[in-house]
């Protein structure tokens, strides 16, 4: 007996490809029931500040990102990802007759918040509780002054 | 607005408001479709094109400029066109002060433009033909410095931006279909350029090309 293209044993068991063709349907029930869930957990962004404190204009990569010419005492904000690192790099830019560089490391520290809730009707008789999750990351800033250059 | 933008839409307003006679256009000299090809020399005006740690030193230095555009006959005297251009920047100054500093770079910068003109035409004599142009244009920059065994894109100098452009095309006729032109222009683009950290500069460009134009 054939059911949408499963084969189907007379028995109701199915056979080997009807078995491959049902999982890989219940694996794509799942990716899409599970897909939101994903997308906005890769999706949550957060903000890197970086603040030029030298006297001189600064070439500045932030995850491959690159912001050329900023001015002293100016501030470069880059949205990125809240749960990778964050590699920032610097290096005075050229006409300024002084070199320099430095690289700094970010990660990220979350704050997952759990919040419980118990809701009773009739007199509390009937309680349920629940939960809910969510989570916070702080944000990162790196204030660059002459003392981070190693000059080269 | 700037002088120069103001200037130029109220002579396009009065252009488009006077009567043909006094154009001294009749309608046998009238506006005719055609095909234009040009290059030429980009001027580059302005603060914008200087760098940041040296004013006064052109990082967007003049260089060559092509362009080309194809115009629709709408009246008598006035066209619509849709024009195209590309010009190639000239790095060589900020790469020489620069290396004045010990520092050795390289820059590569280009702008390509696309925009919808609007073209009266103003004087008509003989075989000379003058007409002038104002549009919205389109900007595609692209720069690139490299810098310390590091390519940098220019990331002030690479979106998309949008502004006006406006003209004047001296054209003298060869031959019935086909015409020598002489044309200057202006670009103009608010915030053409935009450093990260929120400092924007007007990008002005100024294209004087020579070109020859195919009527049809």
């Amino acid at each position: 007996m054939r059911i949408r293209g499963v084969q189907r044993r007379r028995g109701g068991s199915l056979t080997r490809s009807g078995r491959g063709v049902s999982r890989l349907a219940t694996a794509l029930t799942m990716a899409i029931v599970l897909w939101p869930y994903a997308i906005s957990f890769s999706d949550q962004e957060m903000n890197f500040t970086l603040i030029n404190q030298t006297p001189y204009y600064l070439h500045v990569t932030i995850n491959n990102d690159s912001h050329l010419y900023i001015g002293p005492g100016r501030v470069v904000t880059e949205p990125v990802s809240g749960y990778g690192t964050v590699i920032a790099e610097v290096t005075y830019s050229p006409g300024q007759v002084i070199s320099g560089t430095a690289t700094k490391t970010f990660q990220p520290v979350r704050h997952d918040v759990t919040t419980g809730t118990n809701t009773c009707t009739d007199s509390g008789s009937n309680c349920q509780s629940s939960t809910s999750s969510s989570s916070t990351i702080d944000p990162i800033s790196w204030t660059v002054t002459p003392a981070d250059m190693a000059t080269h | 607005m700037s002088n120069t933008g103001t200037l130029m839409l109220l002579t396009f307003v009065c252009t488009l408001a006077a009567p043909p006679g006094l154009l001294g256009q009749t309608d046998n000299e009238s506006a005719r479709s055609s095909v234009g090809l040009r290059g030429g020399y980009a001027w580059t005006p302005g603060e914008w094109a200087d760098s940041r740690v040296a004013q006064g030193v052109a990082i967007f230095g003049g260089g060559l400029s092509f362009g080309g555009d194809i115009e629709f006959r709408l009246s008598t005297k006035l066209t619509l066109a849709l024009d195209g251009g590309y010009t190639i920047f000239d790095g060589s100054d900020w790469e020489a002060y620069a290396e004045s500093k010990g520092d050795h770079l390289s820059v590569t910068a280009s702008m390509f433009y696309a925009a919808v003109l609007l073209r009266p035409h103003v004087k008509v004599t003989g075989s000379d033909r003058l007409r002038l142009e104002l549009g919205p244009v389109v900007v595609f920059p692209d720069g690139k410095e490299t810098f310390g065994g590091k390519t940098y894109a220019y990331d002030f100098y690479g979106t998309t931006r949008f502004g006006g452009m406006g003209g004047i095309e001296y054209q003298r006729l060869l031959n019935e279909d086909i015409a020598a032109t002489v044309r200057a222009s202006v670009i103009i683009v608010p915030s053409g350029v935009k450093y990260a950290d929120g400092e924007s500069r007007t990008l002005i460009a100024l294209p004087v090309t020579i070109g020859i134009r195919f009527f049809f």
